[in-house]
């Protein structure tokens, strides 16, 4: 358990166990880790600018609330940075709720489950999720082999993983050729508790909260119905 | 400018906000607000949805009119949000128009030739010449270009002591709309008749002409990229319904009006609707304090910046000298002295010589009863003042000048004379020296008075992170003294234009965003150089045509407010948009279990309001996204106050009221539209 909620959180892709053997709650878990974009520092790659793209949001609402044009890192946030950050912070998450979409939309990506109901749901969700996010572990229970499933997760990792690089480029050299602005007592202090908190009510509520409908109807739904002892 | 508050609630305003919040709903317009273009489409398919339900017989059609009359008034709240921001800063604006029209203007052919021809103001173009006279009204903003005016510019600026303009100096610039007391000048006309500052704030405030600011398109780009993310995650819930209903066998899809629902009560409706009335009530809170602002992209800048070129006089000290101490030389006392010093200031109507008299009288308790006296009036030569009462020559002037006159009338220089003069001197202050006949009697003290709580305010700016830099034509030492005493960052002393132009570079290339006034055709290069330039509207037109913001008032020391309204703009939208982020928490918990709660009533945890009826409350969650809109709108138009403190403490505040409060209210208030929902509900 606790190894899964590691690998989820620093995009490792190493498995020891299926997490379609967990309990629901614990299959969320790893999964909610994912869709946030594995931007706990240290992950292996791409975590630390996953938590960037939240931090210049973060920043930018926050730098707003006291008055100045938002800075950080004694540089200006306009709006090509604005633009790199949205699109690292969510375009992975767009794109595995739109092919998660099409797959249950469609019979080619509905033959692959063998659960049914809500855990057969998770699976398809996780598997997107982490094709755009994370190495591509898998949830396992989800015959992901046929076609459909190749490619449209190979989609998920092209526009997921690689889609956020080129921002990250971008916004890079937008920021480096700003002008550097001396910190004042007026600027922005990031290294606080209180922005911490901030920080994570942003990851929450732009993050988490993107996947809120699709967890409901998957890992926390079945864990409902597991409670009350409902097997479909 | 008539200082009368226009009320938010003013018929004619809210008249012609309401007329034109429906003209808004054009697509096209809604264009630039793509947000709210996708509520209108959101409404469009609802009402859609409510007619085939009514022709279906549909028994949820009172749930699909209700959302779609919310949906429809969501994007009207938000229409009259920008409509009434625009209304508000337009009739302010036509007052002030309104006094110049049906002006007449007396057109001249050439400078020389005095005989005009009279024209409507209106027919003035740029360049032309016209005469000025006495009792005449202004046509048209221009230039002096002969003679010296007395003006008495209360229509514009609300003061009503008459200003000085004269040809040549910094002072040369005649507005429209304000009153010739006294003189005869020829002035140019200096725009073309539509051109005035009063007209560009007009078209500033009008929609169409109004650019978004670098923070609004960022915070533009914020809440688009939401709102895509949020019809990916609701075309998403479908997809998960339709894939529930087909694997369990049971429950049915969400219908298109819960989607649309949940879509508009996700997507940050209530910043998108309030931003463009921020931006407006800005600029008209800062013309309410007379001050115009040309760009948005300036009241931005100013609330930036983060040094701010003050100019001494006017801003930091009254500007005129007043008396501070007495200091008799040998063998006088301080009594004998202030006597000396009251007689010889008896009709002196300089401000120092009145500041001398009243705090002889004040500080002593002098009062000469003298009705018979002559006044030696200031004359260059001389260089000395004074009155003559009987055979007493009452004399004061510099230390110098003094010296030089009792010399010749045979007198001794007492020793310690210039010892105190140097003092004096050398603390920043002027020295007046006082003399009965041939003997000196003292100095008196004359000083630079900085203005009472100019110090506690450079102390909360400097808290606020914003240098103070003076600006003054004093020596070194003089400007150290005050500098000192006023609390500001750094000082530029005997400051020639270029100089300032250089230390403003020089901030600059430090990556400081730097904020000055000015009103000479020498402050023009600093003024287009600096980030913020607040331009004297009594100033030369090359100064104002340098600067981004005109202070009708002249007066310098609102560059400090100018700093704030700019912050308070910032605030505003940072903080509706951290209420409006943290609003979608609630809503989610309200709408989802509900959406669902048919399929799946084991989801019903999530409905931690314990609403019974999915319907109501779905449409409790509509109902308050839209009245949350207009309840903000005095909020927006006010803007959130700003307060001096250090940015930390800042930000706890405002995440307290509008993050946790914005996480907080929504539950409180669709709980509240809920019940009353359900008691209408249950009369029906």
């Amino acid at each position: 358990m606790l190894f899964s909620s590691i690998t989820t959180g620093v995009s490792c892709g190493a498995v020891n166990a299926m997490f379609d053997s967990f309990t629901p709650l614990g299959g969320l878990i790893p999964m909610s880790l994912i869709s946030l974009g594995e931007i706990i520092f240290g992950g292996v790659g791409s975590g630390l600018y996953g938590m960037l793209a939240m931090v210049i949001i973060a920043v930018f609402v926050a730098g707003l609330m006291i008055g100045r044009t938002p800075e950080y890192l004694n540089k200006k946030i306009e709006a090509k940075e604005m633009w790199s950050s949205v699109i690292i912070a969510l375009v992975a998450g767009v794109i595995s709720l739109l092919l998660t979409t099409l797959a249950l939309y469609t019979k080619w990506g509905l033959s692959s489950i063998s659960n049914p109901g809500p855990h057969g749901l998770s699976e398809v969700l996780y598997a997107y999720i982490s094709a755009s996010n994370n190495n591509g572990s898998a949830f396992a229970g989800l015959n992901a082999n046929t076609v459909f499933y190749n490619i449209t997760t190979g989609l998920a990792m092209l526009i997921g993983r690689f889609v956020p690089i080129i921002a990250v480029f971008y916004m890079a050299s937008s920021l480096s050729l700003k002008k550097h602005i001396p910190p004042s007592p007026g600027t922005l202090p990031t290294h606080t508790l209180v922005f911490g908190v901030w920080l994570i009510f942003i990851i929450i509520v732009v993050g988490a909260l993107t996947f809120l409908p699709a967890f409901s109807l998957g890992p926390i739904l079945e864990h409902m119905l597991m409670l009350k002892g409902v097997t479909l | 400018m008539k200082k009368k508050e226009l009320s938010i609630f003013d018929k004619k305003i809210l008249e012609e906000a309401f007329i034109n919040s429906i003209k808004k709903l054009n697509p096209l317009e809604l264009l630039r607000n793509p947000v709210m273009l996708s509520v209108e489409i959101g409404s469009v398919i609802t009402t859609l949805n409510f007619f085939y339900d009514l022709t279906t017989h549909n028994k949820h059609a009172w749930f699909s009119g209700n959302v779609s009359l919310w949906l429809w008034l969501t994007v009207l709240f938000s229409n009259f949000a920008e409509s009434i921001a625009e209304s508000r800063g337009k009739a302010r604006a036509q007052s002030l128009r309104e006094a110049k029209s049906n002006l007449f203007a007396k057109k001249l052919k050439n400078k020389d030739d005095k005989t005009y021809e009279q024209v409507p103001a209106s027919s003035l173009k740029k360049g032309d010449l016209f005469l000025l006279e006495k009792d005449d009204i202004i046509p048209i903003d221009g230039e002096l270009i002969e003679g010296v005016l007395l003006v008495n510019e209360s229509a514009v600026t609300g003061e009503s002591a008459p200003v000085i303009r004269e040809f040549g100096t910094d002072k040369s610039s005649v507005t429209a709309g304000t009153k010739v007391v006294s003189g005869t000048g020829v002035a140019v006309a200096s725009v073309n008749p539509g051109e005035t500052f009063i007209d560009k704030m007009i078209s500033l405030v009008e929609g169409a002409k109004r650019r978004k600011t670098p923070n609004e398109i960022a915070l533009d780009i914020l809440i688009i990229s939401l709102t895509v993310v949020f019809l990916v995650v609701v075309i998403n819930f479908r997809a998960l319904s339709y894939y529930s209903v087909y694997s369990t066998h049971k429950g049915s899809i969400v219908s298109l009006v819960v989607l649309v629902a949940l879509f508009v009560c996700l997507a940050p409706t209530t910043i998108a609707a309030l931003l463009p009335a921020i931006g407006i009530a800005g600029m008209d809170r800062l013309f309410r304090k007379n001050i115009i602002a040309l760009s948005g992209r300036a009241i931005e800048a100013a609330g930036d910046a983060n040094v701010l070129f003050l100019d001494k006089t006017g801003t930091i000290t009254y500007g005129d000298r007043q008396a501070y101490k007495l200091i008799p030389v040998e063998g006088v006392s301080e009594e004998e002295l202030a006597k000396v010093a009251h007689i010889a200031s008896i009709g002196d109507s300089t401000a120092e010589g009145k500041s001398i008299f009243a705090f002889t009288k004040e500080k002593y308790n002098i009062s000469a009863d003298i009705k018979d006296y002559k006044v030696i009036e200031f004359n260059a030569s001389t260089r000395i003042s004074g009155v003559d009462v009987g055979n007493d020559q009452y004399r004061k002037g510099s230390s110098d000048a003094i010296e030089k006159y009792i010399s010749s009338l045979g007198g001794v220089i007492p020793k310690n004379l210039d010892r105190i003069v140097e003092e004096v001197a050398k603390e920043g202050g002027t020295p007046l020296v006082v003399a009965k006949n041939d003997k000196i009697y003292g100095v008196v003290y004359l000083k630079d008075i900085i203005k009472p709580g100019i110090k506690e305010k450079f102390k909360e700016l400097r808290r606020a992170g914003i240098k103070t830099v003076m600006i003054t034509g004093d020596n070194p030492l003089t400007a150290a003294t005050i500098a000192a005493e006023a609390g500001v960052d750094d000082f530029l002393a005997q400051a020639k234009p270029e100089d300032k132009l250089r230390l403003i570079k020089k901030y600059q290339e430090e990556g400081y965003m730097v904020a000055m006034t000015g009103d000479g055709t020498n402050d023009a290069p600093a003024l287009a150089q600096a980030d913020v330039a607040v331009a004297m509207n009594s100033g030369t037109q090359a100064a104002k045509d340098a600067a981004n913001i005109i202070d009708l008032d002249n007066d310098p020391s609102k560059l400090i407010e100018v700093v704030e309204v700019g912050k308070e703009i910032l605030i505003t939208r940072g903080a509706i948009t951290t209420f409006s982020i943290a609003n979608d928490i609630s809503k989610y918990f309200v709408i989802i279990p509900a959406a669902v709660s048919k399929s799946y009533p084991e989801l019903n945890i999530l409905n931690i309001l314990h609403l019974e009826n999915p319907y109501i409350a779905i449409l409790s969650a509509v109902i308050f996204n839209a009245v949350v809109i207009p309840m903000l709108i005095p909020l927006a138009l006010k803007g959130v106050k700003y307060r001096p403190i250090d940015a930390q403490t800042l930000l706890v505040r405002n995440l307290s009221i509008y993050g946790i409060g914005g996480v907080l209210f929504p539950f409180f208030g669709i709980l509240i539209i809920y019940w009353i929902c359900e008691i209408i509900w249950r009369v029906l």
